[in-house]
Protein backbone atom coordinates (compact mmCIF):
# COMPACT_ATOMS: atom_id res chain seq x y z
CA UNK A 1 0.00 0.00 0.00
CA UNK A 2 1.11 3.11 -1.03
CA UNK A 3 0.70 6.35 1.77
CA UNK A 4 0.34 9.56 0.37
CA UNK A 5 2.19 12.44 2.10
CA UNK A 6 1.08 15.83 0.72
CA UNK A 7 4.09 18.12 0.34
CA UNK A 8 4.95 21.80 0.28
CA UNK A 9 1.94 22.49 1.85
CA UNK A 10 -0.18 22.37 -1.13
CA UNK A 11 -3.41 20.23 -1.05
CA UNK A 12 -3.90 17.13 -2.60
CA UNK A 13 -7.28 18.06 -4.32
CA UNK A 14 -6.25 21.23 -6.04
CA UNK A 15 -9.05 24.01 -6.00
CA UNK A 16 -10.86 23.66 -9.08
CA UNK A 17 -10.85 26.78 -10.27
CA UNK A 18 -6.66 26.28 -10.36
CA UNK A 19 -6.49 23.19 -12.06
CA UNK A 20 -9.32 24.21 -14.63
CA UNK A 21 -7.20 27.11 -16.11
CA UNK A 22 -7.86 26.27 -19.53
CA UNK A 23 -11.47 25.84 -19.12
CA UNK A 24 -12.27 29.25 -19.78
CA UNK A 25 -10.82 29.63 -23.28
CA UNK A 26 -12.40 25.86 -24.13
CA UNK A 27 -15.71 27.50 -22.69
CA UNK A 28 -14.47 30.37 -25.24
CA UNK A 29 -14.02 28.05 -28.48
CA UNK A 30 -17.84 26.52 -27.63
CA UNK A 31 -19.30 30.06 -27.58
CA UNK A 32 -17.33 31.06 -30.51
CA UNK A 33 -18.40 27.67 -32.30
CA UNK A 34 -22.13 28.52 -31.17
CA UNK A 35 -22.24 31.83 -32.47
CA UNK A 36 -21.13 31.05 -35.98
CA UNK A 37 -24.02 29.96 -38.58
CA UNK A 38 -22.43 26.47 -39.54
CA UNK A 39 -25.26 24.59 -37.34
CA UNK A 40 -23.31 23.52 -34.33
CA UNK A 41 -25.75 23.13 -30.96
CA UNK A 42 -22.35 22.71 -28.74
CA UNK A 43 -22.68 19.74 -26.68
CA UNK A 44 -25.62 18.33 -27.61
CA UNK A 45 -24.08 15.90 -30.68
CA UNK A 46 -26.80 17.64 -33.71
CA UNK A 47 -25.06 18.88 -36.28
CA UNK A 48 -27.85 20.50 -38.63
CA UNK A 49 -25.18 21.27 -41.37
CA UNK A 50 -22.36 19.56 -41.39
CA UNK A 51 -19.42 19.29 -39.60
CA UNK A 52 -18.07 22.00 -37.70
CA UNK A 53 -14.64 22.99 -37.39
CA UNK A 54 -13.65 23.70 -33.70
CA UNK A 55 -11.79 27.05 -33.69
CA UNK A 56 -8.81 26.06 -32.01
CA UNK A 57 -8.27 23.65 -34.88
CA UNK A 58 -5.76 23.24 -37.75
CA UNK A 59 -7.17 24.54 -40.93
CA UNK A 60 -7.41 21.36 -43.23
CA UNK A 61 -9.79 21.87 -46.01
CA UNK A 62 -9.07 18.70 -47.62
CA UNK A 63 -9.92 16.98 -44.32
CA UNK A 64 -13.01 19.14 -43.79
CA UNK A 65 -14.05 18.10 -47.21
CA UNK A 66 -14.17 14.01 -45.84
CA UNK A 67 -15.70 15.55 -42.63
CA UNK A 68 -18.81 16.65 -44.39
CA UNK A 69 -18.78 13.64 -47.14
CA UNK A 70 -22.57 12.35 -46.85
CA UNK A 71 -21.50 9.17 -46.14
CA UNK A 72 -18.60 10.08 -43.76
CA UNK A 73 -20.23 12.97 -41.93
CA UNK A 74 -23.44 10.38 -41.20
CA UNK A 75 -21.00 7.80 -39.62
CA UNK A 76 -19.69 10.46 -37.57
CA UNK A 77 -22.55 11.48 -36.08
CA UNK A 78 -23.64 7.82 -35.42
CA UNK A 79 -20.00 7.49 -33.76
CA UNK A 80 -20.84 10.28 -31.65
CA UNK A 81 -23.81 9.67 -30.58
CA UNK A 82 -22.64 6.09 -29.62
CA UNK A 83 -19.96 7.24 -27.48
CA UNK A 84 -22.60 8.75 -25.31
CA UNK A 85 -21.26 12.47 -25.07
CA UNK A 86 -23.63 13.81 -22.69
CA UNK A 87 -24.37 10.83 -20.56
CA UNK A 88 -25.60 9.90 -18.57
CA UNK A 89 -23.99 6.69 -18.08
CA UNK A 90 -20.30 5.88 -18.94
CA UNK A 91 -18.72 7.51 -21.89
CA UNK A 92 -16.84 5.27 -24.54
CA UNK A 93 -14.22 6.82 -27.56
CA UNK A 94 -15.71 5.30 -30.80
CA UNK A 95 -14.24 5.61 -34.29
CA UNK A 96 -13.48 4.11 -37.87
CA UNK A 97 -10.84 4.42 -40.97
CA UNK A 98 -11.73 6.22 -44.10
CA UNK A 99 -11.36 4.78 -46.97
CA UNK A 100 -11.02 6.20 -50.74
CA UNK A 101 -12.34 4.05 -53.80
CA UNK A 102 -9.35 4.58 -56.56
CA UNK A 103 -11.78 4.36 -59.71
CA UNK A 104 -15.00 6.09 -58.51
CA UNK A 105 -13.49 8.38 -55.68
CA UNK A 106 -16.08 7.16 -53.10
CA UNK A 107 -15.60 7.12 -49.47
CA UNK A 108 -16.66 4.49 -47.09
CA UNK A 109 -15.57 3.65 -43.65
CA UNK A 110 -14.16 0.53 -41.69
CA UNK A 111 -15.22 0.87 -37.93
CA UNK A 112 -12.70 -0.05 -35.42
CA UNK A 113 -12.78 -2.48 -32.67
CA UNK A 114 -15.33 -1.63 -30.02
CA UNK A 115 -12.59 -1.72 -27.46
CA UNK A 116 -13.08 2.08 -26.41
CA UNK A 117 -12.83 3.61 -22.83
CA UNK A 118 -13.74 7.00 -22.02
CA UNK A 119 -10.49 7.95 -22.75
CA UNK A 120 -8.50 5.81 -25.30
CA UNK A 121 -9.20 3.63 -28.19
CA UNK A 122 -6.83 0.79 -30.14
CA UNK A 123 -7.98 1.05 -33.92
CA UNK A 124 -5.73 -2.04 -34.86
CA UNK A 125 -4.34 -1.77 -38.56
CA UNK A 126 -5.25 0.14 -41.47
CA UNK A 127 -7.56 -1.64 -43.69
CA UNK A 128 -6.41 -3.56 -46.96
CA UNK A 129 -8.95 -3.89 -49.31
CA UNK A 130 -8.07 -3.61 -53.45
CA UNK A 131 -9.22 -0.70 -54.84
CA UNK A 132 -9.48 1.64 -52.15
CA UNK A 133 -6.35 3.80 -50.47
CA UNK A 134 -7.05 4.57 -46.37
CA UNK A 135 -6.98 8.41 -46.77
CA UNK A 136 -7.87 9.00 -42.69
CA UNK A 137 -9.38 8.36 -39.58
CA UNK A 138 -11.37 9.06 -37.35
CA UNK A 139 -12.06 8.81 -33.33
CA UNK A 140 -14.53 10.54 -30.83
CA UNK A 141 -13.30 12.82 -28.17
CA UNK A 142 -16.47 12.50 -25.17
CA UNK A 143 -15.73 14.20 -22.37
CA UNK A 144 -16.06 17.59 -21.61
CA UNK A 145 -14.07 20.45 -20.36
CA UNK A 146 -15.91 20.67 -17.17
CA UNK A 147 -14.56 16.64 -16.61
CA UNK A 148 -11.27 18.17 -16.81
CA UNK A 149 -10.33 17.17 -20.19
CA UNK A 150 -8.88 18.79 -23.25
CA UNK A 151 -10.73 18.82 -26.63
CA UNK A 152 -7.89 18.62 -29.14
CA UNK A 153 -5.77 16.13 -30.30
CA UNK A 154 -3.56 14.22 -27.33
CA UNK A 155 -0.02 13.70 -27.71
CA UNK A 156 -0.56 9.89 -28.30
CA UNK A 157 -3.27 11.06 -30.95
CA UNK A 158 -0.36 12.91 -33.23
CA UNK A 159 2.09 10.26 -32.63
CA UNK A 160 -0.56 7.14 -33.97
CA UNK A 161 -1.54 9.71 -37.06
CA UNK A 162 2.20 9.54 -37.90
CA UNK A 163 2.76 6.32 -37.39
CA UNK A 164 -0.35 4.95 -39.64
CA UNK A 165 0.75 7.53 -42.25
CA UNK A 166 -2.95 9.50 -42.67
CA UNK A 167 -4.60 12.16 -41.05
CA UNK A 168 -6.96 12.11 -38.34
CA UNK A 169 -10.16 13.44 -37.63
CA UNK A 170 -11.58 13.94 -34.37
CA UNK A 171 -15.58 14.99 -32.77
CA UNK A 172 -15.15 16.60 -29.75
CA UNK A 173 -17.65 19.22 -27.45
CA UNK A 174 -16.09 21.88 -29.46
CA UNK A 175 -16.61 20.89 -32.92
CA UNK A 176 -14.16 18.76 -35.37
CA UNK A 177 -10.37 18.50 -35.08
CA UNK A 178 -7.81 17.70 -37.67
CA UNK A 179 -4.73 16.68 -37.36
CA UNK A 180 -1.61 14.29 -38.80
CA UNK A 181 0.16 13.75 -41.99
CA UNK A 182 -0.72 16.16 -45.21
CA UNK B 1 5.57 3.81 -9.79
CA UNK B 2 8.77 6.71 -8.67
CA UNK B 3 11.02 4.25 -9.71
CA UNK B 4 9.84 4.46 -13.18
CA UNK B 5 9.72 8.19 -13.14
CA UNK B 6 12.94 8.20 -12.01
CA UNK B 7 14.20 6.26 -14.83
CA UNK B 8 12.47 8.15 -17.46
CA UNK B 9 14.25 11.46 -16.22
CA UNK B 10 18.06 9.88 -16.15
CA UNK B 11 17.37 8.86 -19.67
CA UNK B 12 17.87 12.71 -19.78
CA UNK B 13 19.87 13.61 -16.86
CA UNK B 14 20.35 13.34 -13.15
CA UNK B 15 17.53 15.05 -11.43
CA UNK B 16 18.30 16.74 -7.70
CA UNK B 17 16.04 16.37 -4.68
CA UNK B 18 13.38 19.05 -5.43
CA UNK B 19 12.41 17.81 -8.56
CA UNK B 20 12.15 14.45 -7.58
CA UNK B 21 9.95 15.71 -5.14
CA UNK B 22 7.91 17.67 -7.62
CA UNK B 23 7.42 14.11 -9.67
CA UNK B 24 6.46 12.51 -6.63
CA UNK B 25 3.99 15.79 -5.75
CA UNK B 26 2.58 15.62 -9.48
CA UNK B 27 1.66 11.57 -9.19
CA UNK B 28 -0.27 12.10 -5.91
CA UNK B 29 -1.93 14.86 -7.63
CA UNK B 30 -3.34 13.06 -10.25
CA UNK B 31 -4.52 10.35 -8.00
CA UNK B 32 -6.24 12.84 -6.19
CA UNK B 33 -7.92 14.85 -8.81
CA UNK B 34 -8.48 11.57 -11.63
CA UNK B 35 -8.58 9.05 -8.78
CA UNK B 36 -9.99 6.70 -11.94
CA UNK B 37 -7.07 6.99 -13.57
CA UNK B 38 -5.16 3.54 -14.18
CA UNK B 39 -1.67 3.92 -14.43
CA UNK B 40 -0.77 0.46 -15.30
CA UNK B 41 0.53 -0.54 -18.96
CA UNK B 42 1.39 3.32 -19.27
CA UNK B 43 4.94 5.01 -18.70
CA UNK B 44 5.39 8.42 -16.70
CA UNK B 45 7.70 11.06 -18.67
CA UNK B 46 9.11 14.47 -17.35
CA UNK B 47 9.43 16.86 -20.04
CA UNK B 48 11.10 19.83 -19.61
CA UNK B 49 9.74 22.61 -21.25
CA UNK B 50 11.89 25.52 -20.56
CA UNK B 51 9.78 27.79 -17.61
CA UNK B 52 8.10 24.65 -16.84
CA UNK B 53 7.80 20.53 -16.56
CA UNK B 54 4.97 19.04 -17.70
CA UNK B 55 4.64 15.20 -16.22
CA UNK B 56 2.16 12.79 -17.99
CA UNK B 57 1.66 9.06 -18.83
CA UNK B 58 2.56 8.36 -22.04
CA UNK B 59 0.21 5.41 -23.79
CA UNK B 60 1.31 2.40 -25.97
CA UNK B 61 2.06 3.94 -29.52
CA UNK B 62 -0.80 1.22 -30.48
CA UNK B 63 -2.97 3.35 -28.64
CA UNK B 64 -5.17 6.47 -29.49
CA UNK B 65 -6.31 8.82 -26.33
CA UNK B 66 -5.05 10.44 -23.13
CA UNK B 67 -3.90 10.72 -19.84
CA UNK B 68 -3.84 13.23 -16.93
CA UNK B 69 -1.46 16.03 -17.41
CA UNK B 70 0.60 18.09 -14.91
CA UNK B 71 2.21 21.48 -15.45
CA UNK B 72 4.58 22.17 -12.48
CA UNK B 73 5.96 26.34 -12.64
CA UNK B 74 9.42 26.31 -12.28
CA UNK B 75 10.10 29.44 -10.77
CA UNK B 76 7.71 28.71 -7.89
CA UNK B 77 7.95 25.08 -7.89
CA UNK B 78 4.96 24.11 -7.69
CA UNK B 79 1.44 22.71 -9.73
CA UNK B 80 0.32 24.93 -11.95
CA UNK B 81 -2.07 23.22 -14.14
CA UNK B 82 -3.66 19.53 -14.06
CA UNK B 83 -6.12 18.36 -16.86
CA UNK B 84 -6.60 15.10 -18.83
CA UNK B 85 -6.27 14.56 -22.22
CA UNK B 86 -8.32 11.81 -24.33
Amino acid sequence: MIEITPRFDQPLDLPRGKGDQGASEFNLALEESDSGTSGTSGTTGTLAQGQVTAPKSEKRPDLEKIANDPVVSAEIDKAWTASNPNGPGAKKEKGFWVSKDDKTGALSVTPFPDNGTNDSLTPGSPPSEPGKKVVGFFHTHPNTTGEGYKQEPSSADEAFAKSVGVPGLIRSHDGMYYYGPK
Amino acid sequence: MITQVDYAITMERSMDTTEQSLISEAEQAVISRFPDFKAEGKKPILKDMGDHWEFTYELPATMLGGAPVVIIDKKTKSISQIYRTQ
